[in-house]
C-alpha cells in the first residue's frame, strides 16, 4: 500500500490533538506537525504520538505553514487534518482504497461539521480537498483559506481529481464548548483583506472574503464582495464546489439586510440551479414571510421539508429542511389564527429536535391560552418526557412565564425534587406558591435568598408582593422599609410606593421607564392572577395619563386575557382615541366586542383594521370568523322563528356536530 | 358629370339618427342624394334642410333596387353610400385627395359597428361603399346587397376613411333584427345558391336577439357549407358559433372548434382572444393566459377579417390580468392591468381588477394617490369607478371625496348622496338628494329612499314615517315604501304586518339596506338599523334563506380576498361552515 503522510499545522490545541491523532494511529505512516508557537501541552501530546515536531515562525501566512509540512513529509500521499478534527474509524478501509487507486491525483473528502450544544448537536455536511498525492510542484497558496488545488491544476489541467465518498472527517470545532473568541473574526479579516490586495480578483477569496464579513455582520460590504465573487461565475467545474454555498449566502446577506425583493431573485435563481437545495428553499420561505406572502412562503418550507440528503456541496444545515422550517410553518398558522394547525407543526419540530426550546415555548404557550389545565397537564405529559431535573425546570420556567402558576409550581417542585435547587428555581417557586396562597411556605423559601447579597432585592421585593397580594398593608410597610434601606433607583421606588399607597394617600401621578413598566405589569397581572382587579383599578389610578396612553394597547391585552371586557374596552377607547397602535388597537377592540357577543360591531372594528393594514391577514380571519357567528345567530333565529321548516333544523344540527 | 363625390343614401324613419350622419358629410359632398323609402316621421324634413335631391321611392322589399335608383339620380363622379345611423370620420382633403389621384374603381372602407355603449367596443370589418359612378357598378341582392365588381384587383383600400355605426336604441335594433330576419328567410326561396351566406346574415340576426338555438343553427350550416376561400364569411362564422357555443354553456365544444379554426386562420388574432376566453371559463387560467398572449403578438389582423377592436391589445392585456389575479400572482395581474389602462385610458374594466389586486398591500388612501397619479381618476368615469370600488371597501367618506373633488360647486349625483349618506354625512346627504329632485322629479325612488335612510339613521322616525307615506302614493314605488314603512315601524317598537304581495321586495329592499350598512364608515346608528332590518327579513322563511344566503357570500368575499395571496395555504382560511 502506498505510504500516508499526516501533516498538520497547530497552536495551542493541547485539548483537541490527542483525539486527532489517536483516529489515524495505524493508518497513516508518518506524522508531520508544524507548531506555529504553542504555549501549552501541544508538542509534548502531539509527540507521544510518534509525531514529528517542526517549529515554525508565524509568518502571516497559512500556506507558508503547510507548505512547510508538505517539505518535511516523505509519503506518497499526503493528508491534511485541523487539530479539532478526526478521522471516523470505519474510514481506514476508505483511505487505503483511496491511496491505491493509480489514476487518481486527489481527493476531496466528505466534512461533517458538528455544531450547536453539546447536549443535542447538530451536523452539517460539507466536503473538503484533504488528500493528494506529495509531490513538489503541490504546494499551497494564500494567506488564509489557503489552496493547493490551483497548482495542482497547473501542472495538469486534465487531471483526474475524486470525491472520496468513504472516508469522512468530523470537525467540532463549531461546537459552542469550542468556538473561539471575536477575535478570530477580525484576525481573519485582516487576513483577508491582505488577500484581497494581492489577489483582488480571485473569486474564492472573494467569497471567503464575504463569508467572513457575514459573520462580522458586516453585510453590506460582505454583499459586495459575494457579487463581485458571483460575477461570471459558472456552477460547474472547480467553483461548483463554492457555488451553492456562494448563492446561499447572498440570500442571507440580503434578508439581513431586509432586501426582501432582492433575495427572492437570488432564491429564484439558485433553486433553477440546485433544485433541491433546501436550506434556499428555506430562506426563501423567510423572505417570502418577511414580504408578507404567506401561501408562497408555507409553499417554501413544506419545499424544505420534501428535500432528500443533500449532496455534500451544500454545506447543507438539516435543520432548515427539519425542524426550523416546521417552526415557521406553525408561525403562519397563527398569522391566521389557526393555533390548532401551528400546534401540530412546532409539536413536530419539537419532537425532532427536543432541544429546540422556542418551538416548546410555542407549544406551551398555545396549551396554557386553551386554559383548562387537566388537559394542558396531560398534553404536556405525552408531548414531552421531562427526565431530568434540568428539563422540568425548562418547561417549569415557561409555564411560569406564561403565568399557568398552578402547573409550572408541579413542574417547578419536581425539578427541585430531581437535585437542581437553584435561586432561579426556589424564587420562582416561591412566586407560584404566592399566587396559590400557600403564603408561609412561599416566604419560607424567600427568606433563604434574603440572606443571600446576590438575590436580596429580588427576594425581599417578591416577599413585598405576595404580602400585597394578602392586603396584608402592615407587612407590606415593613418589608419595603428594609428594602428602601438599599438604594435603589427612582422608578423602583415609585412602584414601592404604589404597593404602599394607603387608599386615600395622594402623592401625585406616577410615570414610569419602560423597563420598570415591565416590573408593574408583572405585578399588575399576578394581581389578575389572583382576582384582585380592584387592588389594579387603584394602581392604574395613580399612573400618569400620558403613561396610561402610552401603554393602552399592553392595558388591553391584560385585561383581555382575564376576560375584563368593560375595562378592556376603556383601554381601547385610549388606544383609539390617541391614534397609536391603530391595527393592533383595532383588533383587540373586535377580540372584546366579540367575546361580548356583539358580533356586528365587532366586524365594524375588524373592518377598520383590514383597512388599516390590508397586508395582514389577520383581520380578514376574524371577520370571516364573525360572519361565522353572525350565520349560526340567524340560524338559530330561523330555527325559532319557523320551527316547521326542516332545512333550518337540519343546518342546526350539522353546527351543532361540529361543535 | 359634375362634381366630384356624391353622398347617397337609402333611409325610413331615420328622424333621430340622420341629422348626425348629414352633418359628418356635409363639408365633404358636392352632392347628397337621400332616397326615402316610406318614412311617417320627420325624416324628410331633415333631409330636405340639407339637400334638396330627396326621393320619394316606393318599397319593394329590394335594397338593391332602392339603392340602383339613388346611384341614377348621382350627378358626380364618386358615389359613396351611406346609411343613416351612420357617420362619416375623415377630411375632406383626404377623400378628395384620394379619388382624384387614384386609378382604382372602387374602395373597401373600414366599418367601425359599436357594440356597447362607449368608444371602446366595436368592430371592425371592411365595406366597398366607394365606387366610380359608371353603369356598370350596380347593387345585387335583395339582402345584404354588395357593389357588384368583378374584378377584386380594381378595389382600394383606405383605411383614414371611417364609417361609424352608431350603437342605437335597444327596442330600434331588435326591431331591426327582427325585420331582417323576416326578409333574410324570405330569400332563402328566393336565392337558394347564396344559402350559406344568408344562413351567416339570419345567424348574426339571431345571436343579436339573443336566440342561441336558432343562431347556432344557422352557423352552423353556414359553417359546414362555406368553402375556405370565403375568409371573411368563413372566418365570421367561427366567431359566431364560438360565441353561441359559449352561451349555450357547451365549453368545450368551443374550445376544439377555436383550435381547428386557429389553424386554419393563424393570423386571426381574434380566434386566439376567443379560444382564450373559453379557456378563462374552463378555469384553465394558465392556458388561457397562453392563448391571450399569442392575440397580442399577432397583432391586428388584415381589414379582411371581421375585428372586434381591443383582442390585440387592451382586452387581451385585461383578460391577461383577471387570469393571473385568479392564479394568485398579484404583481403580474397589477402590470397586465395597467397595461391595459395605457393601451385604452377609455375602458375602465381593469380598474376593477387593478383596486382589488394592490388593495391587498396598500391602504385605501394609498390607493387613491396612487390612481390619482396614474391619472385613472383623471375622467368622470374612472372616478365613479373608484368611488364605487371604495364604497365596497367601506370607506364611503374616502368615495365622497373621490366623486366631489374636481368640481366647483360640486356636481350632485345619486352615489355622492349614498356615500354621504353612508359616511354618516346626513346633512350633505339630504341636501344633495334636494337638489337632485329638483332635476329628476320627486317621485324618483332611490332618491326618496336615501332621504328615508337619513331620517333612519337620525332616528327622527317621524320625519321618515311621513316620507314613506309619501312614497306609499306613487303605486309602483308602494312595495318599496312598505318595506321601508316596516323597517321605520320597527325601529320605533311596532310589528307591522306585510301583505304577501310585498313580501319580495320587502326582503330585497332590507337586505340591501344590511349590504349597505356594511359598508358604513363613521357616526350613525347603522348598526341599529342594520340589527331591526335583519330582525324583520328573519320573521320570514324565505328571508331567514335570504339573510343565511347574504353571510355566505359575504365570506365567500373574504376567501377569495385572502385567495389573491394566500391561496396555497387556503386550508387555514376555508374551513365547513353554518349556513351551508
Amino acid at each position: 500500500m502506498p505510504t500516508i503522510s499526516l501533516c498538520m499545522i497547530v497552536r495551542d490545541e493541547e485539548k483537541c490533538i490527542a483525539k486527532c491523532l489517536a483516529s489515524i494511529q495505524g493508518i497513516v505512516d508518518e506524522i508531520i506537525v508544524v507548531d506555529t508557537g504553542s504555549k501549552d501541552e501541544t508538542k509534548k501530546a502531539a509527540a507521544s504520538f510518534g509525531a514529528k515536531i517542526i517549529d515554525f515562525i508565524w509568518t502571516g501566512s497559512f500556506a507558508d505553514a503547510r507548505n512547510a509540512s508538505l517539505e518535511a513529509a516523505n509519503g506518497e500521499w499526503v493528508l491534511f487534518l485541523d487539530a479539532d478534527e478526526y478521522l471516523e474509524l470505519t474510514s481506514h478501509e476508505g483511505l487505503r482504497k483511496a491511496v491505491a487507486q493509480t489514476d487518481v491525483e486527489g481527493y476531496y473528502i466528505p466534512i461533517v461539521n458538528i455544531y450547536g450544544n453539546e447536549q443535542q448537536p447538530e451536523q452539517c455536511r460539507d466536503i473538503l480537498f484533504r488528500l493528494f498525492r506529495n509531490r513538489s510542484e503541490y504546494r499551497f497558496r494564500g494567506i488564509i483559506h489557503e489552496q493547493v488545488l490551483n497548482s495542482i491544476v497547473e501542472k495538469d489541467p486534465n487531471v483526474n481529481i475524486a470525491t472520496a465518498h468513504d472516508i469522512t472527517i468530523y470537525h467540532y470545532g463549531y461546537l459552542d464548548n469550542q468556538v473561539k473568541e471575536k477575535d478570530k473574526i477580525n484576525r481573519n479579516l485582516d487576513m483577508l483583506a491582505q488577500q484581497i490586495k494581492e489577489f483582488p480578483e480571485d473569486k474564492y477569496v472573494l467569497y471567503q472574503y464575504g463569508l467572513e464579513l457575514f459573520r462580522a455582520e458586516k453585510y453590506e460590504e460582505s454583499v459586495a464582495m459575494l457579487k463581485k465573487s458571483l460575477a461570471g461565475l459558472q456552477p460547474g467545474g472547480p467553483e461548483g464546489m463554492y457555488f451553492p454555498k456562494l448563492i446561499r449566502l447572498l440570500v442571507m446577506a440580503h434578508y439581513q439586510l431586509g432586501r426582501h425583493e432582492e433575495a427572492v431573485e437570488y432564491v429564484k435563481y439558485g433553486l433553477a440551479i440546485y433544485p433541491d437545495y433546501a436550506d434556499i428553499y428555506h430562506y426563501g420561505g423567510l423572505c417570502f414571510s418577511a414580504l408578507r406572502a404567506y401561501g408562497t412562503s408555507f409553499e417554501y418550507f413544506m419545499k424544505a421539508t420534501k428535500q432528500g440528503e443533500q449532496p455534500y456541496i451544500y454545506g447543507a444545515y438539516p435543520s432548515m429542511r427539519g425542524y426550523k422550517s416546521y417552526y415557521y410553518m406553525g408561525k403562519i398558522c397563527e398569522e391566521f389564527g389557526n393555533a390548532e394547525e401551528a400546534l401540530g407543526y412546532y409539536l413536530t419540530g419539537f419532537r425532532e429536535n427536543p432541544s429546540f426550546y422556542i418551538a416548546l415555548e410555542q407549544i406551551i404557550r398555545i396549551l396554557v391560552k386553551g386554559e383548562e389545565s387537566e388537559d394542558v397537564r396531560i398534553a404536556l405529559a405525552n408531548m414531552c418526557e421531562c427526565c431530568t431535573a434540568e428539563a422540568k425546570f425548562v418547561v417549569g420556567r415557561m409555564l411560569f412565564a406564561e403565568r399557568s402558576y398552578q402547573l409550572a409550581r408541579e413542574y417547578l417542585e419536581a425539578a427541585v425534587a430531581a437535585g437542581l435547587n437553584t435561586a432561579e428555581v426556589n424564587i420562582c417557586l416561591a412566586i407560584c406558591l404566592g399566587q396559590q396562597d400557600r403564603v408561609t411556605e412561599a416566604l419560607r423559601l424567600l427568606d433563604e435568598y434574603v440572606k443571600d447579597d446576590e438575590h436580596y432585592v429580588r427576594a425581599l421585593f417578591n416577599k413585598a408582593i405576595i404580602f400585597w397580594l394578602q392586603d396584608n398593608a402592615f407587612q407590606v410597610r415593613n418589608t419595603t422599609d428594609t428594602l428602601m434601606l438599599k438604594g435603589l433607583d427612582d422608578d423602583f421606588l415609585a412602584i414601592i410606593k404604589l404597593l404602599r399607597a394607603r387608599p386615600k394617600e395622594d402623592f401625585g401621578l406616577v410615570a414610569l421607564r419602560p423597563d420598570s413598566s415591565e416590573v408593574l405589569f408583572d405585578i399588575l397581572l399576578r394581581a389578575m392572577d389572583h382576582g384582585e382587579f380592584k387592588k389594579v383599578d387603584e394602581v392604574l389610578f395613580r399612573m400618569q395619563q400620558a403613561w396610561i396612553k402610552t401603554h393602552a394597547l399592553r392595558l388591553i391585552q391584560m385585561y383581555l386575557r382575564y376576560n375584563r371586557l368593560n375595562e378592556a374596552e376603556r383601554y381601547g377607547h385610549i388606544c383609539l382615541g390617541s391614534n397609536q397602535d391603530g391595527f393592533d388597537a383595532l383588533l383587540y377592540m373586535g377580540d372584546i366586542k366579540s367575546k361580548k357577543a356583539e358580533y356586528w360591531e365587532a366586524t365594524e372594528y375588524y373592518r377598520a383594521a383590514l383597512s388599516a393594514d390590508p397586508g395582514s391577514p389577520k383581520a380578514y380571519v376574524n371577520l370571516l370568523k364573525m360572519y361565522d357567528k353572525l350565520c349560526l345567530v340567524t340560524l338559530k333565529m330561523a330555527v325559532e322563528k319557523h320551527p316547521d321548516v326542516e332545512l333550518f333544523k337540519a343546518m342546526l344540527e350539522q353546527e351543532e356536530l361540529k361543535l | 358629370m359634375t362634381g366630384l363625390l356624391s353622398i347617397a343614401m337609402i333611409v325610413k324613419d331615420e328622424e333621430v339618427m340622420l341629422r348626425a350622419c348629414l352633418d359628418s358629410v356635409k363639408e365633404i359632398a358636392d352632392e347628397i342624394v337621400i332616397v326615402d323609402t316610406g318614412s311617417v316621421d320627420r325624416t324628410m324634413e331633415i333631409a330636405k334642410c340639407c339637400t334638396e335631391k330627396v326621393y320619394s321611392y316606393f318599397w319593394q322589399g329590394d335594397f338593391s333596387a332602392a339603392r340602383n335608383f339613388a346611384i341614377e339620380q348621382c350627378r358626380c363622379e364618386w358615389v359613396l353610400f351611406l346609411d343613416a345611423d351612420e357617420r362619416l370620420e375623415g377630411t375632406r382633403e383626404s377623400l378628395r385627395g384620394l379619388i382624384t389621384s387614384t386609378t382604382k374603381e372602387a374602395f373597401m372602407l373600414p366599418l367601425k359597428n359599436y357594440t356597447g355603449p362607449g368608444c371602446s367596443a366595436y368592430n371592425v370589418i371592411g365595406v366597398v361603399r366607394l365606387f366610380r359612378n359608371l353603369p356598370n357598378y350596380r347593387y345585387i341582392g335583395k339582402i345584404h346587397e354588395q357593389v357588384g365588381i368583378a374584378n377584386q384587383e380594381v378595389v382600394g383600400y383606405c383605411g383614414y376613411l371611417v364609417i361609424c355605426h352608431s350603437y342605437g336604441e335597444s327596442c330600434h335594433r331588435n326591431d331591426k333584427r327582427r325585420r331582417n330576419i323576416k326578409m333574410l328567410t324570405e330569400q332563402l326561396f328566393c336565392e337558394p345558391e347564396n344559402k350559406a351566406f344568408i344562413k351567416y346574415y339570419l345567424g348574426c340576426e339571431w345571436l343579436g336577439l339573443g336566440c342561441h338555438q336558432q343562431a347556432y343553427d344557422c352557423f352552423q350550416f353556414a359553417y359546414e357549407q362555406l368553402d375556405k376561400d370565403h375568409v371573411f364569411f368563413r372566418s365570421s362564422t367561427v366567431r359566431s358559433l364560438v360565441a353561441c357555443l359559449r352561451a349555450m354553456g357547451k365549453l368545450a365544444e368551443a374550445l376544439a372548434v377555436c383550435m381547428r379554426e386557429t389553424a386554419v386562420y393563424p393570423q386571426y388574432t381574434d380566434l386566439y382572444f376567443d379560444g382564450g376566453i373559453v379557456l378563462e371559463q374552463l378555469e384553465e387560467y394558465e392556458i388561457a393566459a397562453r392563448w391571450f398572449k399569442v392575440a397580442v403578438q399577432t397583432g391586428t389582423p388584415v381589414i379582411i377579417y371581421q375585428h372586434s377592436n381591443g383582442t390585440e391589445n387592451f382586452l387581451s392585456y385585461y383578460h391577461l390580468g383577471h387570469c393571473c389575479e385568479l392564479l394568485g400572482r398579484c404583481e403580474e395581474a397589477a402590470q397586465w392591468y395597467e397595461r391595459a389602462l395605457a393601451a385604452n385610458m377609455n375602458f375602465i374594466y381593469p380598474l376593477y381588477g387593478l383596486y382589488i389586486v394592490l388593495g391587498t398591500k396598500n391602504s385605501c388612501e394609498e390607493l387613491i394617490r396612487y390612481f390619482t397619479e396614474q391619472g385613472y381618476a383623471a375622467n368622470e368615469e374612472g372616478r365613479l369607478v373608484l368611488g364605487e370600488l371604495l364604497f365596497a371597501s367601506g370607506r364611503p367618506d374616502l368615495a365622497a371625496g373621490v366623486c366631489s373633488r374636481p368640481d366647483k360647486p360640486i356636481k350632485p349625483s345619486n352615489e355622492l348622496a349614498k356615500y354621504y349618506l353612508y359616511s354618516g354625512n346626513f346633512p350633505q346627504a339630504l341636501a344633495m338628494v334636494e337638489e337632485l329632485q329638483a332635476g329628476l322629479g320627486m317621485n324618483n325612488a332611490v332618491l326618496m329612499k336615501t332621504a328615508i335612510l337619513c331620517y333612519l339613521f337620525l332616528h327622527d322616525l317621524n320625519t321618515a314615517k311621513a316620507k314613506c307615506l309619501n312614497m306609499w302614493r306613487y303605486e309602483p314605488l308602494r312595495a318599496e315604501a312598505v318595506a321601508l314603512l316596516t323597517l321605520t315601524k320597527r325601529l320605533g317598537g311596532h310589528r307591522l304586518t306585510v301583505g304577501e304581495q310585498y313580501k319580495p321586495v320587502l326582503i330585497d329592499s332590507l337586505l340591501k339596506i344590511i349590504t349597505d350598512c356594511a359598508r358604513s364608515y363613521g357616526e350613525g346608528s347603522f348598526i341599529k338599523v342594520a340589527k331591526c332590518c335583519e330582525e324583520i327579513i328573519s320573521d320570514f322563511e324565505q328571508g331567514s334563506k335570504a339573510l343565511l344566503a347574504y353571510w355566505q357570500s359575504e365570506i365567500k368575499g373574504i376567501e377569495m380576498l385572502l385567495d389573491l395571496r394566500h391561496k396555497n395555504v387556503r386550508g387555514l382560511y376555508v374551513w365547513k361552515r353554518a349556513g351551508h
